[in-house]
């Protein structure tokens, strides 16, 4: 068994909660994941340390099995957020596709020609100034491994976005006859 | 007017202005004249003839290269947008020359024949790489969903159109096989052999990317689906309805991301094999000299104390002087009880009460009782305690012990230090008083073992010969000397042994006090343990 000579770094970013996307800055460390039998081989060898290596569509991250009661409740309020950010982002113009940049100062001049846009960014932020409330929110996705920054202004949306789209899909929601939101 | 172009002059023409259209290349439709003509290598006439021979084409003063031009650059690049159009064309031109060559075997149309497989055979190869690459990056990098999704689609039509013309291309060449077996041309047979493995393994080529492609196209389409629930579980979320409409709560809590976990950066411990390396020495001092950890380094251990600094510094306590008053009592005819009630005790001890007089008496009963001859008979005393009650108090008599030539020994003391273990013990009897105020507290006469390694501290603590000769005459306040206290602690268990013996005779004592009234008794038990206080607080009185 051949462990790639990349294996610290994969593990420093993994452990940490983030996300290996394929289009990210560390897309080199995905491809080492994905190369030939590479990830069998490092499901294996981190399956020892009780992380589990999981493949996504273009990404890469660790789940574990163990579970508290606190934890789980830290998980919902964590993901509730999530909703609130993904629906303002899907609310916007352009949609948080993997690939999409997204620059703050846009994102603020949006916000300020569309009402509920901007209500929504209000309840998100509290932070004063509308680019800051957008930083602030871009920079919560950015720790979370779903959004990566380019430049000062630019934000990038990672193949890890998949992953709340794919929890958000696995959610049914009751049919009350209710008309969905266009 | 013009004169027609030979190649030479085409080339040579390019070549000339290789900046101009390089850069016209980089920025397609966004030149403007003027910029151009800005430019140092650029002049009127130049222009002008690059605009005559259709090089540059100029449209309400902006620039732009010629489609031909850019096409060809594209072409030879491999890259740009994905066209079926050039293997289409070569298609048709295989098609014409094989008519031809079937009508004519001129080499001429042999040749075009060449030329078109050999073309169909690269332009297959490259439109089909650069749909792969196309794709790839339209799914990745292209911002607005709907134009991706679209893009997406235009590309999935492009593949059909290639596969199309592969399976054109394929049937063409099967149909002409014979007909190429009739030529006698080693280059033509291996161009075909070469096209026809190129056009299976991009057939395979694309069916891949057709996988793709809807996988893809399927992936956006369920995005916008999950734009479209993202935007409905907010809205129940906002309506507090979240939890109870949706199995939210359950499908996160499958969710076993390490992502929602608490983040707890793993901390490594520092290697302590690696501090005692070099680096690791090099990293500490560093660490130090940050921490400012080695500002006192220079600072050398102070030099030897002077000898006998701590002179000044001794304790001084008072403590009644026991064996003193004993050695007193010794040469009085008087019972202990009225010896001990009418002393005069010095001035910084303070007068004594009635109770710890008592005390005293009770404690030189049983610590001094070889020295001492209980008589056997009773005295009486009255007084009247703290309550104004009267009280009647009965004791023991108790007279000196006559001892032999006490006075001589005493003299003898300082001249035999190491005399005989007989000798030893006499010497050591008579010198008990300076014991005494050594330690105050090793100073039962009874064992002999105990005498011998007593007998052995004066010499010890030799360094305070005078001192203590001045307090075996005076028995004032002694210094007490810091070293002595350890001398007394090691000696705890002989003083345990002491207080057992004590006992026993407190309990004689009782026996012989047969007319104490009960309060008495209890006093005088009082008195017991008050005594080993008393003797532990070290205080001395004159003897």
């Amino acid at each position: 068994m051949n462990i790639p000579k990349q294996t610290p770094e994969i593990f420093s970013i993994l452990s940490k909660g983030n996300f290996i996307s394929s289009n990210g800055s560390k897309g080199k460390l995905f491809d080492v994941i994905n190369y030939e039998d590479n990830f069998i081989i490092l499901k294996e060898f981190f399956g020892h340390t009780g992380y589990y290596l999981e493949r996504g569509h273009n990404y890469f991250y660790f789940s574990q099995q163990e579970e508290t009661n606190t934890l789980m409740e830290k998980k919902l309020e964590q993901f509730a957020y999530y909703i609130d950010v993904m629906d303002f982002f899907s609310s916007m113009d352009t949609k948080p596709a993997v690939g999409t940049r997204y620059r703050v100062t846009q994102i603020a001049e949006e916000c300020y020609a569309n009402e509920r846009l901007k209500q929504k960014l209000f309840a998100l932020s509290r932070k004063e100034k509308m680019t800051d409330k957008v930083t602030e929110i871009a920079g919560d996705l950015t720790t979370g491994g779903f959004f990566e920054q380019e430049d000062e202004d630019t934000y990038k949306v990672m193949d890890a976005i998949h992953y709340l789209e794919e929890v958000i899909s696995l959610i049914t929601i009751e049919d009350d006859g209710e008309q969905t939101n266009p | 007017m013009k004169n027609p172009l030979s190649i030479k002059d085409l080339i040579n023409l390019l070549y000339q202005n290789r900046e101009v259209i390089e850069m016209l290349f980089g920025n397609k439709d966004s030149i403007n004249k003027s910029e151009i003509l800005a430019r140092e290598d650029m002049t009127d006439e130049k222009l002008e003839r690059l605009v005559m021979y259709e090089i540059i084409h100029e449209n309400n003063n902006i620039i732009g290269l010629d489609d031909r031009v850019v096409t060809f650059i594209e072409e030879f690049l491999e890259i740009g947008e994905v066209t079926t159009s050039f293997i289409n064309d070569n298609i048709q031109a295989l098609d014409e020359g094989l008519k031809y060559y079937r009508i004519d075997n001129n080499p001429k149309f042999l040749r075009n024949i060449k030329r078109s497989l050999k073309k169909i055979n690269s332009t297959t190869s490259r439109e089909v790489m650069k749909l792969h690459k196309n794709i790839d990056e339209t799914y990745k990098n292209q911002d607005n969903y709907i134009i991706k999704l679209q893009e997406l689609d235009k590309y999935k039509r492009k593949r059909d159109d290639i596969i199309n013309l592969i399976k054109e291309s394929e049937q063409i060449i099967s149909d002409a096989q014979g007909f190429f077996n009739t030529i006698v041309d080693a280059e033509l047979s291996s161009i075909v052999l070469d096209l026809r493995y190129t056009l299976v393994r991009n057939r395979d080529y694309l069916n891949e990317i057709q996988a793709q492609i809807i996988d893809f196209i399927n992936k956006i389409q369920h995005q916008a689906a999950i734009y479209k629930k993202i935007q409905r579980l907010k809205e129940l979320k906002d309506y507090e309805e979240l939890k109870y409409k949706t199995n939210f709560v359950e499908v996160v809590a499958n969710t076993k991301a390490l992502f929602f976990h608490k983040r707890i950066p793993l901390k490594g411990r520092l290697s302590l094999d690696f501090l005692h390396s070099d680096h690791g020495y090099m990293l500490t001092q560093k660490v130090a000299a940050k921490l400012h950890l080695l500002r006192n380094n220079n600072r050398k251990p102070a030099g030897k104390m002077a000898a006998g600094f701590d002179d000044k510094n001794l304790e001084e306590s008072s403590s009644l002087n026991i064996a003193g008053l004993v050695e007193k009592f010794m040469h009085t005819e008087e019972d202990l009880f009225q010896f001990v009630m009418q002393y005069k005790f010095p001035d910084k001890v303070g007068e004594l009460s009635l109770e710890k007089r008592i005390s005293l008496f009770v404690g030189i009963s049983i610590d001094y009782d070889d020295k001492l001859q209980i008589t056997g008979s009773f005295g009486r005393m009255n007084f009247i305690n703290e309550k104004n009650l009267k009280q009647r108090v009965g004791y023991a008599l108790i007279k000196p012990k006559k001892q032999k030539a006490e006075s001589e020994k005493l003299k003898v003391e300082g001249e035999i230090p190491n005399a005989g273990s007989e000798k030893l013990e006499e010497i050591v009897l008579a010198k008990e008083p300076s014991v005494e105020i050594e330690n105050n507290e090793v100073d039962i006469p009874k064992n002999g073992k105990k005498r011998k390694s007593e007998s052995v501290k004066p010499k010890a603590e030799g360094e305070l010969p005078e001192v203590e000769s001045e307090k075996l005459e005076e028995i004032v306040l002694i210094e007490e000397p810091i070293v002595e206290r350890e001398s007394s602690e090691v000696d705890i268990p002989k003083k345990v042994k002491r207080q057992r013996s004590k006992k026993v005779i407190a309990d004689e004592v009782a026996v012989i006090d047969v007319q104490v009234t009960e309060e008495t008794a209890e006093e005088k038990a009082e008195v017991k343990s008050k005594t080993k206080k008393t003797r532990s607080s070290k205080l001395k009185a004159q003897g």
